[in-house]
């Protein structure tokens, strides 16, 4: 009785591990996606891929629209090597998706994110996209500053020690967030939710996950800091680990921390919107 | 999180089985076999394109072809078996893929990988029927990695970490001769947190060092194989096989089960074709 039962649970073991193990694949954490139907355009260092037309359902870029991203970004990829004083000779790839594979390909249909290691950035092409002048003076710009910026700073600067310094240079390079200049939505915060306006404290303990509260506010300050103490010395801190953040900060320019909330509340109430692009 | 509560079950339910007094396994006489083997592996390491789960990963890719060289030694006793292997694998030239063929962003006679692997499996059988028999074996090891990327301006990164795994392997068998037996299965390793300990250091195309960062990995890794093993009649036994093996996980500052400040991932597969001989 006993080795009949017996067998009878290793039978039902041997059924529940093989299933357990025949399920239990990598695809629940991560999907292999290698995908090559891309065509290439080489422009200096940006190489950009993209879909030819008719690949989906939404129009792919043109030959025009090519050639204008990679202006683009090789303006950005100069412009923010020349802003914060470091240089930077890598190729930058850039995999464009058309609006409607973006969602299930990188995760996201209205932006992009980068991959520094990989000296790479994944990004969504809106064809109908809103119109807006960016603060270099580029008129609708398919793909923004912010991405480059990442890729830049994260293999110049060192893996950024918090979201406040990363985030920070991205949006103060780009100079907006979501095709709206930085200075609106410090602005709209101010006359209609004041207590949208992050202190430097806020930004460190990233008080506020909200990404469109929080990244306008982290690009303001770092522009207030570099504007400040100069960019070599702001550079210094973007590796730094929150922990340690605000006794470096002391130590690099000079400033106690609380002494320079007091400094930045002062200059906030000092900004207003000149519906101009502020660098 | 469902596959983590799947493998937990599983290990629970193995333990049982091992505490079990009554083994209906064939008796074996006690033993101690050696054996040698040698291998060429296919090597990619995918970006990640999705950081958001399900993870996906795809191009650019970083590859090469590794080699394999490892020995190990089989106790046999009445009801298990008892292995311990030790294998060194070397990618003298590693090569990065943008989905085009293009390798735009590596020195790639400057970027390799060493890894050193050892590995005790206690291998028991959990259900034969004629010419089939299952076996399962619960594994630990340990993994010792060190991988040097050399970026095209000249920036370098080294990673090196050493890790601590636990896994399930599943030995499913098929006696299709006298002399020869096919063996296929599927295996399973978690790497965790809280044993594991790695270190990023980068430098910039002026050999200057920007960053080291120590990180924590949890990884998953998973092994296809597939083997034909022939036995001479001097008991010898020469093995042919595959594997596929693929790891995916991501690296924090802290040791974590979810992302927070990412500094690494693995992201890999290999395809792996070995010979080995037993005595």
């Amino acid at each position: 009785m006993n080795s009949k039962l017996n067998t009878v649970m290793k039978n039902t073991l041997a059924i529940i591990s093989l299933t357990i193990i025949i399920s239990a694949c990598t695809e629940f954490f991560a999907e292999l996606d290698a995908d090559t139907d891309w065509k290439i355009y080489e422009n200096g260092p940006i190489k950009l891929y993209y879909k030819k037309q008719g690949a989906s359902g939404v129009p792919s870029p043109t030959a025009e629209d090519v050639e204008s991203i990679t202006e683009n970004q090789k303006h950005y990829y100069q412009a923010i090597q020349d802003s914060i004083q470091k240089s930077f000779n890598e190729p930058v790839l850039i995999y464009l998706y058309n609006k409607d594979q973006a969602e299930e390909a990188i995760g996201t249909s209205g932006g992009g994110l980068s991959q520094s290691k990989y000296m790479t950035i994944y990004y969504t092409f809106i064809h109908d996209i809103a119109p807006y002048t960016d603060k270099y003076g580029i008129v609708n710009p398919y793909v923004g500053a912010h991405e480059m910026v990442h890729v830049i700073t994260h293999n110049v600067l060192g893996h950024p020690g918090t979201k406040m310094m990363s985030e920070g240079y991205a949006v103060w390079l780009d100079g907006s967030y979501g095709r709206k200049d930085i200075n609106y939505y410090l602005q709209k915060f101010k006359k209609e939710y004041p207590e949208y306006v992050l202190t430097p404290t806020q930004l460190l303990n990233e008080s506020i996950k909200d990404e469109m509260i929080y990244y306008p506010n982290a690009g303001i300050l770092t522009r207030y800091w570099v504007r400040t103490y100069g960019v070599k010395k702001i550079n210094r801190l973007f590796s730094t680990g929150k922990d340690e953040f605000k006794e470096q900060f002391k130590d690099i320019t000079g400033t106690s921390w609380d002494k320079m909330e007091t400094e930045y509340s002062s200059y906030l109430n000092t900004i207003k919107n000149r519906g101009k692009h502020s660098r | 999180m469902y596959c983590v509560y799947k493998y937990l079950l599983f290990t629970l339910l193995i333990c049982t089985s091992l505490s079990s007094p009554a083994q209906e396994i064939q008796k074996k006489k006690d033993d101690i076999r050696f054996h040698i083997s040698t291998g060429l592996n296919f090597y990619e390491e995918f970006s990640q394109k999705k950081n958001s789960m399900v993870m996906k990963m795809g191009y650019p890719v970083f590859q090469g072809i590794q080699l394999e060289v490892g020995a190990g030694i089989s106790l046999i006793g009445d009801n298990t078996v008892h292995h311990i292997n030790l294998n060194f694998r070397n990618i003298p030239i590693i090569s990065s893929n943008d989905g085009l063929g293009n390798n735009f962003l590596l020195q790639k006679d400057k970027s390799k990988m060493t890894s050193i692997q050892l590995e005790y499996q206690i291998q028991r059988n959990l259900y034969k029927n004629q010419a089939f028999e299952m076996d399962y074996a619960p594994i630990a090891g340990t993994d010792f990695q060190i991988r040097n990327l050399n970026y095209t301006s000249g920036a370098k990164e080294e990673t090196s970490d050493i890790n601590f795994f636990l896994g399930i392997r599943s030995l499913p068998s098929y006696q299709i001769s006298n002399g020869i037996t096919l063996q296929a299965g599927f295996d399973s390793f978690f790497y965790i947190p809280y044993l594991n300990k790695g270190t990023l250091k980068k430098w910039n195309a002026q050999n200057k060092q920007i960053e080291e960062t120590t990180y924590h990995a949890f990884y998953y890794r998973t092994r296809l194989h597939a083997s034909l093993k022939y036995m001479t009649n001097t008991g010898k036994r020469v093995r042919l096989g595959y594997r596929n093996e693929k790891t995916v996980g991501f690296a924090n500052s802290k040791p974590l089960f979810y992302i927070d400040k990412l500094i690494h991932h693995r992201m890999n597969q290999y395809h792996k074709f070995f010979l080995e001989y037993e005595f």
